[in-house]
């Protein structure tokens, strides 16, 4: 391989750790699932990095399912952030606190 | 094992509750036809149970015996057993519950799910009483609990809600520490002989070791919260306080029972080498009960917590008869058990008609009741002299024979005891003064009692008079049992030697 | 004869009470009267016919099983020998003519149905102790006639001193039944017997300590029920009952009891020394309390209950000095002439306007010559007027602690001499200040029933001439009482006859002494000198008082203790800290649960770094350094 796997997993681990910072410093929805877009990224380059490691293409099939997954997840968050913007009128992630004890 | 009855006798104690139940759930709407439908199912079972007093038992002690498939995954069966002790408690049982079902006559709020649930407390009662497998009879002793629960928190008086969760939590405690217990003996069994059952017989033969002391232990707290003991019995006068008629009289007649009754059943036969070593700490606890309770229940005004508290009294008796260690006293405890159920329970359908007509249960807001009432004074008089104990009535037949029983092996506690007649003689004394004579407090009209009142109280006073006078009908079915517990549980005692 | 015939005497009285107490308020006022004396009468009768029976041996019948469990077996027995019989016959007896003046007495009382119903019911347990034929049956009985005594002496209950009267009879008289009682179990645990004839023919097998012991307890039971110290106090409060009920209960029957038992259970009392000394020196201290108690007390019915205090101890000093008959005797003619002073008590009471007060009567001899004449008969013959019944009985006992001999007997005796002087004394003070004299308040005409009036000279008689039953024989008398009671009459005191006659004059003189004294004080009304020695003798040496701080108030502190300290306190107090505890805990643990999206986040990822770090650090080291 032309990169070493360690920097490869280190570069993955890093931009899952930054997509972490987004999802617990914002406070904005979008923001939040704009993280966890990272994160999921983040995890699948480590993904790829395997794959081309081991020389075992399950890793880069396992990327496509991930890239299948996320966009059907981001079309439902998003639909929800806008029907919860038109509900509340705001996207602040802390005003949404009816299940509280 | 075969029945030895033309007809599951047993199962059908237990199964016309639970119809009664579901019946009384089917006509809520409709609550004259449940009250009559209770009183029918109560008074079945009483009659069934009455019958049960007509047969004799078999070699092995048990009168009637039935097993059937339950959970052989687990080694559960379901089987019942019904001996002398049972005999006397099913009977207590039947007929208590009738009088509960003629004092509830007129409830005026949910009236049929009151019956439903008083016909499911009886169901688990009579399980606690017939069951000897254990993890059946775990749950009956966990469903005796919910209905009256229920009956505490919806139908009481005062701080209901208190009250009940306070007997809930406090039986519960107890509940789980006999649980853990069983399964740890239930365990123990299946590794010493590879096969795991809950059946009392069997469990009788495990060899505990070290861990019998423990076991023992979680069962009789079990047990001895529902007697109540000190100091676990602060559940005993907010319950019954706050309780309405019927729960009073079931609590103080019939859970209270269920406890020592575990104790004779299960905890003495499972753990013989523990139950003989704990007979002094169980006598002890007994006296102190006694007086406790006595003590306490001569400061009350309020009459209910008053008769609350001479119960603890008089299982403090009842404590020490079993832990005496000689049959007779052994004997004399249960008698008392019964008597003790009849005059108790008499004592709070009383309190309950004296609220209903004058509203208030304080000894300073009542007095000259037989100017007003003179049958229902009558019989106020009538139960507080059977309930202090004097001679020709229920209590004192329980009483002297546990008196005569311990003192032949322990004196001292025996006289001990005694000298519990005088504080027993002051409350009583104390709550008829305050509640019969002086002059009536101005106010209304009291009226005196109706037929169905009177014809309640009527057939507790001639089981009063029968247990007092001719007490052999109930001691004779006794005999077997006991002198097969004295001898099976190694219980008695090495002391004195006496004849 | 047929023996099952005995439980006549029992049942008839039982039988009257029943048809009185379910049915009375339905019948008229007459019949409620008529049964009740109807069926004490009966009883009487049944005595009297069965009499032949009791000769000898006498005749014991069994009419069931009542309690029996492993070897303790209590039957419903009779057993009517020459002591049973003679007691029986004095209850019934005594019983029918009080019955007869109550229903005189209680002619305008509303309630009567209950009254007569409790006193049958009463009749029907004291004859349980003097016909029972083992130990628990004669417990029933004993504690029968307490009960009955509590609902009697309380019997107007609307005054609440009455039934507060009431109960600390009951209360007091328990504490006595709780050391019979103790007794009873001692000797069911060490003889596995509890009929009477059976236990005193063992006991002779038990250790002299368990003998001592086991008689001290029986004199214990039986200072409750006769009232003699330490457990007299509720004798004087009872009498806020109906007079019948004071003459039939206080005098009569009940407050014999204890004698009864002593005697009854005389052959195991008597094999102790030291108990039987007991027995006549509590008798005797007794004596002396209540005769100087009596001395100074101002209501007429307080005065007759001292008087009965003190000759109960009489009695205790007869059966102490050995003499079973000569107990007996004095119960049987102090019965007569006490029950004879209580109804012309009543009497007295009634026509001076239900007035109670000595102090304020006077000159009632002028108003009723009959009821002096029988009050005279009856004060006589407690004072001990020579040749009466009184004196016979009183002196036979007397003569029975002089034979003993020195020592603790040579002192009970005086006692006895100066309780003596001093029933004199109080006997002529209360006729001098009720009979003699002009009236000092003024009164009305009342009219006292027939019934009430001619129901006191029969007993006057027996009091007079009961001498007759007993006559020593120093005197020319057969001592009849003494052989009937064959060989359960004790021992007889052996003095010789010029001693016997020289103990009598001093007796005599006492007598004389006491009338003169009276006379000298009383014979004009001295007026109300209230003296601090007064005061005291009045109050029973303050007995109650002594009773309220020693006992009531500890009790009563105790109680308190165990109620508001360790119940309410202490047990509730730990409950509350627990159930306040995990009501706190739970509070805290909500405030993680705010809804808020961040926390729950932050949660994830401080969740993620600890799963993180343990599988790091704990499950990389146990696998080992990692095989590459």
């Amino acid at each position: 391989m032309i990169v070493p796997l360690t920097h490869v997993l280190a570069f993955s681990g890093a931009l899952f750790f930054l997509g972490l910072a987004c999802v617990l410093a914002r406070r904005n929805l979008i923001m939040i699932l704009i993280g966890v877009e990272i994160m999921i990224n983040g995890a699948g380059l480590a993904l790829a990095g395997g794959s081309a490691f081991w020389q075992n293409i399950d890793g880069q099939i396992l990327v496509i399912l991930l890239m299948a997954l996320t966009s059907a997840e981001v079309s439902i968050s998003l639909a929800m952030v806008v029907y919860l913007q038109r509900r509340r009128g705001t996207l602040e992630a802390n005003a949404y606190n009816e299940m509280h004890g | 094992m075969v029945a030895t009855a033309p007809f599951p006798v047993l199962s059908l104690l237990l199964a016309l509750p639970l119809l009664g139940t579901v019946g009384c759930l089917l006509l809520r709407h409709r609550f004259e036809a449940a009250r009559w439908a209770t009183l029918a199912t109560t008074l079945a079972v009483f009659v069934l149970s009455c019958w049960c007093f007509t047969q004799s038992p078999g070699p092995d002690g048990w009168i009637f015996f039935e097993d059937y498939r339950w959970i052989p995954a687990l080694g559960a069966r379901f089987t019942l057993a019904m001996d002398g002790i049972s005999l006397l408690m099913v009977g207590l049982t039947g007929f208590l519950q009738v009088v509960a079902v003629l004092i509830s006559w007129h409830r005026k709020q949910h009236p049929a799910l009151f019956y439903a649930l008083l016909l499911l407390l009886e169901c688990g009662i009579l399980g606690v009483f017939l069951a000897t497998d254990l993890l059946l009879f775990y749950l009956f002793w966990e469903m005796m609990l919910i209905p009256m629960l229920f009956l505490i928190g919806i139908w009481g008086h005062g701080r209901r809600v208190y009250a009940a969760v306070k007997f809930f939590l406090f039986t519960l405690a107890g509940s789980l520490l006999m649980l853990l217990a069983l399964l740890g003996l239930y365990l123990l069994h299946g590794q010493q002989t590879g096969d795991y059952t809950f059946a009392l017989e069997a469990l009788k033969q495990t060899d505990c070791g070290a861990w019998e002391p423990w076991l023992y232990a979680g069962f009789m707290i079990a047990f001895l919260v529902k007697v109540p003991v000190v100091p676990l019995h602060t559940w005993l006068p907010d319950a019954h306080t706050v309780a309405p008629g019927a729960g009073s009289l079931d609590l103080a007649g019939l859970l209270l029972k269920t406890g020592v009754f575990g104790i004779l059943r299960f905890a003495f036969p499972l753990f013989p080498a523990s139950a003989a070593a704990s007979l002094p700490l169980l006598a002890s606890l007994g006296l102190i009960g006694l007086f406790w309770g006595a003590w306490c229940a001569y400061l009350q005004t309020d009459i209910k917590r008053l008769i609350a508290y001479s119960s603890i009294s008089h299982l403090g008796v009842v404590l020490l008869g079993i832990a005496a260690g000689s049959a007779i006293a052994m004997e004399g405890a249960i008698l008392l058990m019964v008597g003790h159920g009849l005059t108790t329970g008499a004592m709070f359908a009383l309190i309950s008609m004296l609220k209903r007509r004058t509203g208030s249960r304080e000894l300073d807001k009542l007095g000259g009741l037989w100017k007003e009432a003179p049958v229902l004074s009558w019989y106020l008089l009538f139960f507080g002299i059977a309930s202090l104990g004097l001679p020709g009535l229920a209590n004192f037949s329980g009483e002297i024979l546990v008196f005569a029983g311990t003192f032949q092996t322990h004196p001292i506690w025996s006289a001990l005891a005694v000298t519990g007649v005088v504080f027993a003689a002051a409350y009583m004394l104390r709550m008829i003064q305050g509640v019969l004579w002086g002059k009536r407090p101005p106010g209304r009209v009291w009226l005196d009692l109706s037929w169905r009142e009177g014809i309640t109280l009527g057939v507790l006073a001639f089981g009063t008079l029968w247990i007092g006078l001719y007490p052999a009908a109930f001691l004779d079915p006794l005999a077997l049992p006991v002198r097969l517990l004295m001898e099976g549980s190694n219980l008695i005692a090495s002391a004195g030697g006496l004849p | 004869m047929n023996p099952n015939l005995l439980f006549l005497i029992l049942l008839l009285p039982l039988c009257g009470a029943l048809i009185n107490g379910l049915f009375g308020l339905r019948l008229p006022r007459a019949l409620r009267g008529a049964v009740a004396v109807g069926a004490v009468a009966a009883s009487f009768a049944s005595v009297c016919l069965l009499w032949p029976l009791a000769a000898g041996e006498g005749t014991r019948t069994i009419l069931g099983t009542w309690l029996a469990s492993g070897n303790l077996r209590a039957d419903f027995g009779l057993l009517f020998d020459p002591l049973s019989a003679a007691m029986a016959l004095m209850v019934t007896g005594v019983s029918t003519l009080i019955h007869l003046y109550a229903v005189g007495y209680m002619h305008k009382e509303a309630d009567t149905a209950r009254f007569f119903a409790l006193l049958n019911l009463f009749v029907f347990a004291m004859l349980c102790i003097v016909l029972a034929d083992n130990l628990l049956l004669l417990f029933l009985g004993w504690e029968g006639v307490g009960f009955c005594s509590y609902g009697l002496i309380g019997f107007w209950y609307a005054k609440v001193e009455n039934a507060a009267a009431g109960r600390k009879a009951f209360l007091v008289t328990r504490v006595g039944d709780v050391f019979f009682a103790i007794a009873l179990l001692w000797l069911f645990a060490a003889l596995g017997q509890l009929g009477i004839p059976e236990i005193n023919a063992l006991a002779p097998q038990l250790s002299p300590t368990a003998v001592t012991a086991i008689a001290l307890l029986l004199l214990a039971g039986a200072c409750g029920k006769s009232a003699q110290l330490p457990l007299m106090t509720w004798l004087p409060d009872a009498m806020a009952g109906p007079t019948p009920v004071s003459a039939l209960i206080h005098a009569a029957t009940m407050v014999t009891a204890g004698v009864y038992l002593l005697c009854r259970l005389f052959p195991l009392v008597s094999l102790s020394p030291t108990a039987m000394t007991a027995i006549a020196l509590v008798g005797a201290v007794t004596a002396l309390y209540a005769a100087s108690c009596a001395l100074a007390q101002r209501e007429i019915k307080r005065v007759l209950a001292y008087s009965t205090m003190s000759q109960i101890g009489y009695m205790f000093i007869g059966v102490g000095a050995g003499t079973v008959s000569g107990a007996m005797f004095h119960l049987t003619t102090h019965a007569f002439f006490k029950a004879l002073l209580f109804m012309g008590a009543g009497c007295v009471i009634h026509l001076c306007h239900e007035e109670n007060d000595i102090y304020r009567m006077g000159g009632v001899a002028r108003r009723s010559p009959l009821v002096f004449a029988l009050f005279l008969a009856g004060a006589l013959c407690l004072a001990g007027l020579p040749f009466s019944g009184g004196f016979f009985s009183k002196d036979g006992i007397l003569l029975a602690a002089y034979a003993q001999g020195d020592g603790w007997f040579r002192l009970i005796w005086l006692l006895g001499l100066a309780s003596a002087l001093l029933t004199s004394l109080y006997s002529f003070r209360l006729l001098l200040l009720v009979f003699a004299g002009e009236p000092r308040e003024k009164v009305h005409k009342h009219h006292l029933p027939g019934l009430m009036r001619w129901t006191l000279p029969p007993l006057a008689l027996l009091g007079l001439f009961g001498g007759l039953f007993n006559l020593p024989p120093a005197y020319g008398g057969g001592e009849r009482l003494h052989h009937w009671l064959g060989s359960l009459a004790g021992s007889l005191p052996v003095v010789d006859h010029a001693r016997e006659f020289q103990l009598a004059a001093l007796a005599g003189g006492l007598f004389l002494l006491g009338a003169v004294i009276a006379w000298w004080r009383y014979r004009r009304f001295p007026g109300e000198q209230p003296s601090a020695l007064k005061n005291f003798l009045l109050h029973g040496w303050q007995a109650d008082a002594v009773v309220e701080w020693s006992l009531l108030k500890p009790f009563r502190a105790i109680g308190r203790f165990f109620w508001e300290g360790l119940d309410r306190t202490l047990i509730e107090g730990v409950l509350h800290t627990l159930a306040g505890g995990a009501m706190r805990e739970g509070e805290t643990l909500r405030r993680w649960t705010n809804g808020r999206l961040s926390t729950y986040l932050s949660g994830f990822a401080w969740g993620l770094l600890a799963l993180l770090l343990w599988f790091l650090l704990v499950l990389a080291k146990s696998a080992g350094p990692p095989h590459t």
